[in-house]
């Protein structure tokens, strides 16, 4: 069964499409994070335009993050004062992204962008995430809550201007350090239709410091609405934004979420850590090959 | 009733086109459709052309979108990365360009004639402007273009894919992949003789987007606002909704 997308211009089977939008939600379940970085690839994989897919994959994400952050906004696990710092950073990213994605489409290489910005963030995130694992398996855990008093980065947080508290969760934090994150998250949101909680929800407990209880509330408030100001912006700018795509991907990865909380409990949260470092780093190596190998044709006509 | 009707106005129609074909040995081609509407079940479009042509005369087919110019990047290596480094301009080329002949285009009418009625792909290549330096030949580019389209099948010239039987009546068809552009498709039908065009005939066909394609499209491009808020709110209430039916499930 076919179904036509207006924006991508291309006919796609409709259990294909359900089924990616399942395997992300999936993921999604088990990981708590990691939809988005996933789904672009996968969408650009079946023939979809590069700034379509960034463009739809935020969508999907408003859609994919909303029943948690309105669950965790009712059980009061948000801090909204921090999250609400945080937007003013991604929305200047996001509308900084989504300008660089239009300006590159008249001058050439919004692939390259999109495909390089895909190989730094997956790999340094892939290469983080077994390195911890790796330390933990050794040192054993309790090492990650230790160097907690004090990585580098955080160092460097704390040390930057205008530094205020923030009651919710317990903490000092300057407002330059939550704008940079921010703008940080709202331009990868752009360039790669993520939501950006792989490198939110490490930022705000190893960076900031914030309380497991408050991070996952807090996150999800932040991935909602920093997808929800890029996809307006991607709409306004680019008209990258496919709708039927975006809700044909979330009914398929709400179904997958739910499986993926289930299977996630079965799963020993050390061996988790590894696997998600895997997948990460899989895309990511398979996003450079495409980079590196010549390409089947020599001339690109903006057709995909 | 109804079929009776269609029925002999399809023996009339048919009968017609014999009476006249014979006779004055003139060109008719037909196509069945007037309208291809992109709809949510589109998936491309086989279109069929059929007519009468004139005795003992080869016939060429083609079936193009209208010509624009194209802007395109060549891509070259740069380190160990592979990007788009020269701007190419290629002036008025179709997206879609399908040719199909009763024998080879190039044994029926010589490469000048080709050019000048724009069949197939003669003279694209004299099309090719560069910006810059350019990195490859007009000819290399020209190929590339050629080669790409023909695997996204927006591109064909084939022969012996027009079918002739009795030595007038004559029928192809043509595949539209699921990805074109709507605009105004024009077919047009070669009677070649001697390596001269004897007789030729033209129609078209509109391809539209229709229906919820055409309102999504049209609200997308034209009130971006609007449709910025609705891709986010519907988004929105999905995923809200959805989350209330699985709590109550699981609860």
């Amino acid at each position: 069964m076919d179904i036509y997308l207006p924006i991508a211009g291309m006919s796609v089977n409709l259990l294909l499409v359900v089924g990616l939008g399942g395997v992300v939600g999936f993921l999604l379940g088990i990981f708590g994070i990691g939809g988005g970085f996933l789904l672009t690839p996968l969408l650009m994989m079946i023939g979809v335009p590069p700034t379509v897919a960034v463009a739809t994959g935020a969508n999907q994400i408003v859609g994919a993050s909303a029943s948690g952050a309105f669950a965790s906004l009712s059980e009061g696990k948000i801090d909204i004062r921090l999250g609400s710092h945080l937007l003013i950073g991604s929305t200047v990213g996001g509308f900084a992204g989504v300008e660089l994605i239009h300006l590159l489409k008249r001058i050439g290489n919004v692939d390259l962008l999109i495909n390089v910005s895909y190989v730094l963030m997956l790999g340094l995130t892939g290469a983080f995430m077994l390195f911890a694992s790796y330390r933990e398996a050794k040192e054993g855990p309790g090492t990650a809550s230790e160097s907690n008093g004090g990585g580098p980065i955080a160092r460097l947080a704390d040390r930057l201007p205008l530094q205020r508290e923030f009651p919710r969760s317990g903490i000092r934090a300057s407002l330059v350090a939550l704008f940079i994150l921010g703008f940080v998250v709202g331009v990868l949101s752009a360039l790669m239709g993520v939501g950006g909680g792989f490198l939110i929800v490490p930022a705000m407990i190893y960076m900031l410091r914030m309380p497991i209880s408050v991070v996952v509330g807090t996150s999800f408030f932040q991935i909602l609405f920093t997808t929800v100001i890029v996809t307006f912006l991607q709409a306004m700018t680019n008209r990258s934004v496919d709708i039927f795509l975006a809700l044909i991907l979330l009914a398929g990865s709400t179904v997958g979420a739910q499986l993926g909380i289930r299977v996630g409990r079965r799963i020993e949260p050390r061996h988790f850590k590894v696997i998600l470092a895997g997948i990460v780093l899989v895309v990511g190596v398979g996003m450079m090959v495409q980079l590196v190998v010549p390409p089947r044709f020599l001339l690109n006509d903006g057709a995909h | 009733m109804h079929r009776m009707k269609a029925l002999c106005v399809g023996i009339g129609f048919l009968s017609l086109l014999l009476v006249r074909g014979a006779r004055a040995q003139i060109l008719t081609a037909r196509t069945p459709m007037e309208k291809i509407d992109i709809t949510t079940r589109f998936h491309g479009q086989d279109v069929l052309v059929f007519g009468v042509a004139p005795r003992k005369s080869d016939l060429i087919v083609t079936l193009q979108s209208p010509p624009a110019d194209l802007s395109a990047m060549e891509k070259g290596r740069v380190g160990i990365v592979w990007m788009d480094v020269e701007k190419v301009r290629i002036k008025q080329i179709p997206q879609v360009s399908l040719t199909v002949s009763s024998k080879p285009v190039d044994l029926l009418l010589d490469e000048g004639t080709r050019e000048k009625l724009g069949i197939g792909y003669a003279g694209i290549a004299r099309r090719v402007l560069f910006e810059g330096n350019g990195l490859l030949p007009r000819e290399k580019i020209t190929r590339q273009l050629i080669q790409k389209r023909e695997a996204d099948g927006m591109f064909m010239q084939r022969s012996g894919d027009v079918k002739i039987y009795d030595q007038k009546l004559f029928q192809t068809t043509f595949h539209l992949p699921d990805d074109v552009s709507p605009g105004q498709y024009i077919i047009r039908t070669y009677a070649v003789r001697n390596g001269a065009v004897v007789e030729q005939a033209e129609s078209a066909i509109s391809v539209e987007k229709a229906g919820v394609e055409a309102w999504v499209s049209n609200l997308a491009l034209d009130h971006e606002v609007l449709y910025g808020l609705m891709a986010v709110f519907s988004a929105l209430g999905m995923g809200i909704l959805s989350g209330l039916v699985f709590r109550r499930i699981g609860a």
